[in-house]
């Protein structure tokens, strides 16, 4: 049994199967929703499996498909690929159970749930096949999978402002590529491979290198929406419908960010980069605070959590700066834990968004006022979430900021530390202001019938998102499977 | 006696006023419960009867580590105090019958019974400031009682002297208590025979005992909460409760231990002071209960000096310490009966024959007090008398004369209070109940038992009689003048009136009061609103330019700088 | 493998709180079921550990965070203290809450928030290293929120505001002084004798720093001056939240961190030897002071009352900061009586303002005629206070006493004194109008309640904690006393 388990490789079968269930649902729109969650169940199924057979076979990477290299295509799990792999399983089947009922069979939005599952499925083959892929060319074709799903699920509201918004979408994420294969291009002119392990073995610190470097950097900056390039986030996660926002900000900002991270860490090191650190942790405090501040004032409640999203971005670019010779390994595993914290967290509000906005007709935040019943669920999940995000204790965010301040001290760079504690007490005003309407009293004469798979589901996201601190050493363990960094994760500060 | 059965008893004593208190809580006991009551002092009489010398019991899972004892100090003050609240309780059973507040007035009376009994028994530092601390606190709901203006004014001095002796009563014990690690009073007196911060801890116990005591000049409250008390209240608040101080002086003080001329001296001047203060203050009275407490407060001094004399003379004290007690017995008892005399006389409508037979009752203790003799008093007097020639202040002789003096004075007040009780007869509708009657035939009978027999009630009574013509002069000299001044003053109705430190003191606070009054505590800084935040200009400023940014071309230069930037890293 | 009792504490709130959130108004029976048997439940687990730990068995239970981070949970006689504490008052405040939130809106929301402040106390109490510490501290502050605005009023809410202003500033401040200090002496497991004293004298400044820092910011929930503000305006709370906030939960947090901060993480010879402690004794009398002088001028009862645990609670930390065995326990003792003392105080405002709807002290006149008992509880409860033996506040002034004797610091004395008098000038005036001035007539009759003045789940608690007040002092030197248990602390761990 246990053969069975670690000699499969699961992560084939989980890029494969949503890819294939895409054209399935495609060819058989009737039974999509059907369709659709089963794959959504098997992933979660398979995602377990991989865990299972990582901690059981001790597993260093396994590598697939033994095509010929260089234009072959190369796949490998390692640790980071299945962290990924499975919080999307995860954030996967919370959403497409909310999506069961959030784009109902039947109703004059059937068009909407035709289109959305083949497209959400397309969506997720993609991601998972980009956190596998072990090439930057793969990375760079998945990347545009992924880009073009989430394109086509954005305009899925339909109206104007969803088309605009979609349009802005499609044209930073082409710039974005675009900068990006300009990258891929000239690596591959010099070095003849595109494999991350060859070139970052290869790899000296030219100034070619550096152009290519800065390219690609530029093109996945602009992608994962940091300020100040993150104009066209707000609008496409607050247009697009809740289950869209809740994958967009969940995961889609996280592909490009991966992509970074490997970069960064398995392409890149032998580069002189602590400069353009600096520049990217620079930019990363500016969207901590901006984002933080826009959130603060907004009035409704997609536009607040698309906010935030921009404000916990600038948190996982704080990686770079800090990322020293003996907190490498600090940094790295915080931005892996507030990734991950961060997808739990955020889609589970998004949800809560589309809920209410679902219910009310409207996601003002005052529609909250009087939050009572079934707008209770929604209210406490909210706040569950919402811990991760101001990095209350024992959140997952709370362990992330822990280790970056811990690097900051460490490294010396303490000009970090305001930033990221006053984050923390910006990211507690705007979510107290929700709260205070929330539990605003108002006689509400009835309240709206909310569908179970509305509530529930969420309920277990945000409950994960608050606990993940606690749970969080099995997923860091595997996350450092063949991590490109090897010091101890906690560093101690010697006078 | 095994030691449980004591541990009962002496916790017995101050416990069933307590218990009884809780059963006037209880409906349905309260009827039973207000029958007792009365009574509810008698164990500590048989107690203090008890043949049996000293007996003690440590009681350590009580409060931190508790003894309590009947010693030849406490015995003698015990059976003052039981005697003094049997004819009290006696007194109210009848007083009480048709007030409005009944059973408030007999919890406090109880509660402030237990703690004035146990306050006789303990030996323990924090059992003591227990015991204080109840009786105190206890007196003030008895003291305004009547809730009239009066009472109200002097139930609030009353209150703060009392907090006032409190906290400095505990900043005596507590240095006290950590020179010595154990909590016994004893030890703490041969402690502070020879510490370095013994003068601090003396000065600290005199004025916060001082102030029961009625020590000039913190005596201001006595001449105001007696009269306002209800008369078996104010009969136990002047008999028994300044015998208090008294003993609480007699425990700690470190008497016949160490040589303290300073502070013997003080005392003894202190004494004087009150002896002839009080008279003169009460001369001006023209109400019997204020003239009373003044009286009260020169009775006192008398002990005080003895105190002080002890204080001279360490080895002279164990014959000294029983005058000291007999004295308290004989003026507790007397007051007592002359407070309840009043009350009989001035207060009740009593018919006129009667009123005549209680005045007659009346000279007894009068007489008692401006020792007379084959009375308790003139037995007092002559007891202290071969000490005098301790004094470090004054010598021998004038001391007598002083006293003489101030039996003389004490005379001329009683004679003035036997005139006004005389004038004024009772107003209320009210007549005495047997009850009543009984509280002060009992106390009458028992200032008459201490003068002819003393040794019957105290074992150790001083039995040294002075010659007796000693003892007259002072009497009939005070007699003959206050018969003069009736004479005098009989058609024009005499109309003296005073005013005492608390004036003054209200006097001095006033404009204290007002500036506290004005003096505002800066209201606490408020923070800006949830709501406000949306619109700092700082805020609104970021929206312009979020405008900004979320144009494409300003986007596009923007990722050109950055690219830039990248390159040129 | 018995240490799971302590995970079993923690669940035994944690669980019918979860459990009551998805319940609806309606069933009110299951609810409080539930709440009960949690209670008790905890009250069981409690008093078997407190058996073990009494015989040294100390609980212990760790679970891996991250790499090289732990969760620990440990019961050593500290925590003991505060987790009998808590739990028995939470009993009581459980049965209170019931009786007086019947018939209100958002009731299982209520409870089910209560219920998690309670789980966060506990872990409080039981957390043995300073990461478990902080988790249930922040988890405290979150589920105590919704308690402060439960209510739903502007009031409440502005004051909710100002509460989770404060508390999270100061969670910020604690969190990144205990990374800081983490990250430099290494593991921060609660051992007394404290884990920074072995470090390298170049680091002792930042190690004050991070002292100043942790202390300020566990000052925000204890009240400290001046980050009290949030105390007396979360009084408009309702009266059981009150209470959990004055005595049992949050107030009570910010001590004991404190506490732990002194004992067990700097240890008190290393707080001594870079004389750390005076400071937090000066602030501390400062507002023992100013909090008292507040209280005086309030004409809301619940208000005077929360000014008065400003001032009592820094009894305290006053104790603590003497460092003096006998201060220390004076400190540590009023922990216990000041809870108890304080939560009957604010279970009889509570009882008369829905009683009576009586808020305003100038609204008391004679009210004892109308509530005997409960003024009774209240004047136990006010007289300890003022520290009047037999009372328990005597016993904690009393050993504060000696003890600022001990440590040669006579002027505490004055501090007590002065605190004395002002508790007596703004308690003795309540009651002086409660007992003896003539009542308004226009009250709702007693016969409402059969012939009681208000229903037993109201009037019960307070009268349980008022004869406790008494008992915490008459039997102070008996086995199980809380002054036996904390004087057993000073001699088993602080080798006091």
């Amino acid at each position: 049994m246990t053969e069975l388990i670690v000699h499969q490789h699961w992560f084939l079968w989980m890029t494969l199967l949503p890819l294939g269930a895409a054209v399935a649902t495609f060819l058989a729109p009737r039974q999509a929703r059907w369709i659709g969650f089963t794959t959504a169940l098997l992933l979660l199924l398979c995602a377990l499996l991989a865990i299972a057979a990582a901690i059981i076979s001790k597993a260093q990477t396994i590598t697939a498909g033994n095509w010929s290299t260089p234009l072959g295509i190369e796949l490998r799990a390692d640790g980071l690929a299945l962290v990924m792999l499975a919080i999307t399983a995860l954030v996967g089947f919370i959403v497409s159970c909310y999506a069961l009922s959030y784009f109902p069979a039947r109703g004059h939005h059937q068009s909407r749930t035709h289109y959305f599952w083949p497209l959400w499925l397309f969506l997720w083959g993609g991601c998972n096949a980009l956190f596998i892929s072990a090439d930057l060319f793969n990375l760079y074709v998945t990347l545009e999978l992924v880009t073009l799903a989430s394109v086509a699920l954005i305009a899925l509201e339909g109206g104007k402002a969803a088309l605009a918004a979609a349009l802005r979408y499609l044209f930073i994420g082409l710039l974005g590529s675009l900068a990006y294969l300009l990258g891929v291009g000239i690596l591959y002119a010099t070095y003849a491979t595109v494999d991350i392990a060859l070139l970052g073995d290869m790899l000296s610190a030219t100034r070619l290198n550096h152009a290519a470097m800065s390219l690609m950097v530029a093109g996945l900056v602009l992608k994962s929406a940091l300020f100040p390039l993150h104009f066209w986030l707000p609008q496409a996660h607050a247009k697009a419908p809740a289950p869209v926002s809740a994958v967009l900000s969940a995961l889609v900002i996280k592909c490009a960010y991966v992509i970074l991270l490997r970069l960064w860490f398995e392409v890149f090191p032998a580069l002189e980069t602590i400069a353009v650190g600096h520049l990217l942790g620079l930019l990363g405090s500016l969207a901590i605070i901006w984002g933080s501040l826009m959130a603060l004032r907004q009035e409704r409640l997609k536009l607040l959590i698309a906010y935030s999203t921009v404000a916990q971005i600038g948190y996982l670019f704080l990686v770079f700066p800090l990322a020293r010779s003996q907190t490498m390994a600090a940094a790295w595993v915080a931005g892996v834990l507030m990734m991950m914290a961060h997808a739990c967290g955020k889609a589970a509000m998004f949800m809560v968004a589309g809920t209410i906005h679902h219910t009310a007709g409207s996601d003002r935040i005052s529609r909250l006022a009087g939050a009572g019943g079934p707008i209770g669920v929604l209210v406490v999940v909210f706040t569950l979430a919402a811990t991760t995000i101001i990095g209350l204790p024992p959140s997952g965010g709370f362990f992330a900021k822990w280790l970056f301040i811990n690097a900051a001290l460490v490294t010396g760079q303490w000009w970090y530390l305001p930033i990221i504690l006053s984050g923390t007490l910006l990211a507690g005003a705007y979510i107290a202001r929700v709260l205070g309407w929330a539990f605003l009293d108002v006689k509400r004469s009835s309240y709206p019938v909310i569908p179970w798979v509305m509530k529930w589901p969420p309920l277990v996201l945000s409950v994960i998102a608050l606990l993940f601190g606690l749970i969080a050493f099995e997923p860091v363990q595997i996350a450092l499977i063949g991590a490109p960094v090897s010091t101890g994760v906690l560093v101690e500060l010697r006078p | 006696m095994s030691a449980p059965v004591t541990m009962a008893i002496l916790l017995g004593v101050p416990l069933l006023p307590l218990l009884l208190v809780g059963a006037l809580a209880a409906a349905r006991l309260r009827r039973l419960a207000l029958s007792i009551a009365p009574f509810a002092a008698l164990p500590g009489l048989v107690l203090a009867l008890l043949p049996g010398s000293e007996t003690a019991v440590a009681i350590p899972w009580l409060l931190i580590g508790t003894h309590l004892g009947v010693d030849d100090t406490g015995r003698i003050f015990l059976l003052l105090t039981a005697l003094l609240w049997l004819a009290a309780g006696l007194y109210a059973g009848g007083y009480s019958k048709n007030s409005p507040q009944r059973a408030r007035f007999w919890i406090f009376f109880l509660l402030c019974m237990s703690g004035n009994l146990g306050f006789t028994l303990a030996l323990d530092m924090i059992s003591f400031y227990l015991f204080f601390t109840l009786m105190s606190f206890a007196a003030y709901g008895l003291i305004i009682h009547d809730n009239t203006p009066f009472a109200l004014r002097a139930g609030k001095i009353y209150l703060w002297l009392v907090i006032i002796g409190e906290v400095l009563l505990f900043v005596a014990l507590l240095p006290a208590a950590r020179m010595t690690d154990s909590l016994l009073m004893s030890d703490v007196t041969k402690a502070l025979a020879n510490a370095d911060a013994t003068s601090l801890i003396l000065g600290l116990l005199i004025v916060a005992l001082g102030i029961k005591i009625g020590i000039v000049p913190l005596h201001f409250w006595l001449p105001l909460a007696h009269p306002a008390a209800p008369i078996p209240a104010s009969a136990v608040l002047s008999g028994a409760m300044i015998k208090a101080g008294l003993l609480g002086l007699l425990r700690l003080f470190p008497l016949g231990s160490t040589n303290l001329p300073g502070w013997s001296a003080t005392l003894i001047s202190l004494g004087l002071l009150m002896a002839f203060f009080g008279v003169v203050m009460g001369l001006l009275q023209n109400q019997p209960k204020t003239l009373l407490a003044y009286s009260s407060i020169s009775q006192i001094g008398f002990p005080l000096m003895a105190i002080g004399l002890g204080l001279a003379a360490p080895q002279q004290w164990p014959l000294l310490a029983p005058v000291v007690g007999f004295y308290a017995l004989h003026h507790g008892l007397a007051k007592g009966a002359l407070f309840l005399g009043v009350g009989l006389t001035g207060h009740l409508n009593t018919p006129t024959l009667m009123r005549y037979v209680t005045l007659a009752g009346l000279l007894l203790p009068a007489l008692a007090l401006s020792g007379a003799p084959f009375t308790s008093g003139a037995r007092a007097k002559a007891a202290l008398k071969p000490f005098l020639e301790l004094s470090p202040l004054l010598d021998e002789s004038l001391l007598t004369i002083l006293l003489g003096g101030a039996a003389v004075g004490t005379t001329l007040l009683l004679g003035r209070l036997l005139f006004l009780l005389w004038q004024q007869a009772g107003d209320s509708e009210t007549a005495g109940t047997t009850g009543m009657w009984g509280g002060w035939s009992l106390l009458l009978l028992m200032v008459a038992l201490v003068g002819i027999y003393p040794g019957l009630l105290t074992p150790n009574a001083p039995t040294a009689a002075g010659k007796w013509f000693d003892a007259l002069w002072p009497v009939t000299g005070g007699a003959l003048i206050s018969l003069l001044g009736w004479y005098s003053l009989r058609n024009r109705g005499v109309n003296l009136r005073t005013k005492d430190v608390d004036v003054l003191l209200e006097a001095l606070l006033r404009p204290l009061g007002k500036i506290a009054a004005a003096v505002k505590l800066p209201p606490a800084p408020r923070l800006p609103r949830g709501a406000r935040w949306q619109n700092l200009p700082l805020l609104l400023l970021l929206r312009d330019a979020e405008q900004q940014l979320r144009q494409l071309r300003v986007a596009g230069v923007m990722f050109i700088l950055l690219l830039l930037a990248l390159l040129l890293l | 493998m018995n240490d799971l009792i302590l995970l079993a504490i923690l669940l035994s709130s944690l669980l019918p709180g979860l459990i009551i959130f998805t319940l609806p108004e309606e069933s009110v029976r299951l609810r409080t079921t539930l709440n009960l048997t949690g209670a008790l439940l905890k009250l069981l687990l409690v008093a078997v550990l407190f058996l073990r730990v009494a015989q040294r068995e100390y609980a212990e239970l760790r679970l891996p965070l991250l790499p090289d981070m732990e969760l620990v949970l440990r019961a050593d006689a500290l925590s003991l203290l505060f987790l009998t504490l808590s739990a028995f008052l939470w009993f009581l405040t459980t049965i209170y809450a019931i009786g007086y939130l019947e018939g209100s809106p958002h009731r299982s929301r209520f409870f089910g928030f209560f219920s998690l402040c309670v789980c966060a106390t506990t872990g409080i109490a039981l957390s043995g290293d300073m990461v478990t510490f902080i988790i249930f501290y922040e988890a405290l502050t979150i589920s105590t929120y919704p308690l402060i605005v439960h209510r739903g009023t502007p009031a409440a809410l502005s004051a909710g505001r100002v509460y989770l202003a404060y508390t999270l500033s100061g969670g910020v401040v604690l969190f990144f002084a205990t990374v800081w200090l983490r990250s430099i002496a290494g593991p921060l497991d609660f051992t007394s004798g404290g884990v920074v004293s072995g470090l390298d004298p170049a680091l002792y400044g930042s190690l004050s720093i991070i002292f100043a820092l942790l202390i300020l910011s566990l000052g925000v929930k204890a009240a400290l001056v001046p980050l009290h503000i949030w105390l007396p305006s979360a009084m408009v709370a309702p009266a059981p939240v009150s209470a959990l906030l004055h005595a049992v939960a949050v107030v009570k947090a910010g001590a004991f961190g404190i506490i732990r901060v002194i004992h067990d993480i700097f240890g008190l010879d290393f707080s001594i030897k870079l004389n750390l402690l005076f400071p937090l004794a000066l602030l501390a009398a400062f507002t023992i002071i100013y909090g008292s002088i507040r209280a005086l001028s309030q004409n809301d009862l619940k208000r005077r009352l929360a000014f008065s645990t400003v001032s009592q609670v820094s009894y305290i930390l006053l104790g603590v900061a003497m460092a003096t065995p006998l201060a220390t326990i004076g400190g540590m003792v009023h922990l216990v009586h000041q809870g108890v003392m304080k939560i009957t105080l604010f279970f009889c405002a509570g009882n008369l303002a829905e009683t009576l709807d009586i808020h305003k002290i100038d609204e008391m006149d004679g009210v004892g005629r109308r509530m005997p008992w409960t003024m009774t509880a209240f004047t136990i409860g006010a007289l300890g206070m003022i520290g009047l033996p037999p009372l328990a506040g005597f016993i904690s002034k009393w050993y504060l006493g000696l003890g600022s004797l001990a440590a040669g610091q006579p002027w505490i004395i004055v501090v007590l004194i002065a605190s004395t008098l002002l508790n007596a000038a703004y308690f003795l005036p309540i009651l002086h109008r409660v007992w003896f001035v003539e009542p308004r007539q226009d009250w709702p009759p007693s016969t409402l309640y059969s012939g009681r003045e208000t229903t037993w789940a109201l009037l019960a608690p307070p009268l349980v904690t008022a004869i406790l007040v008494i008992l915490l002092g008459i039997l102070a030197h008996s086995v199980g006393s809380p002054l036996y248990w904390v004087e057993l602390i000073a001699a088993r761990e602080d080798g006091l």
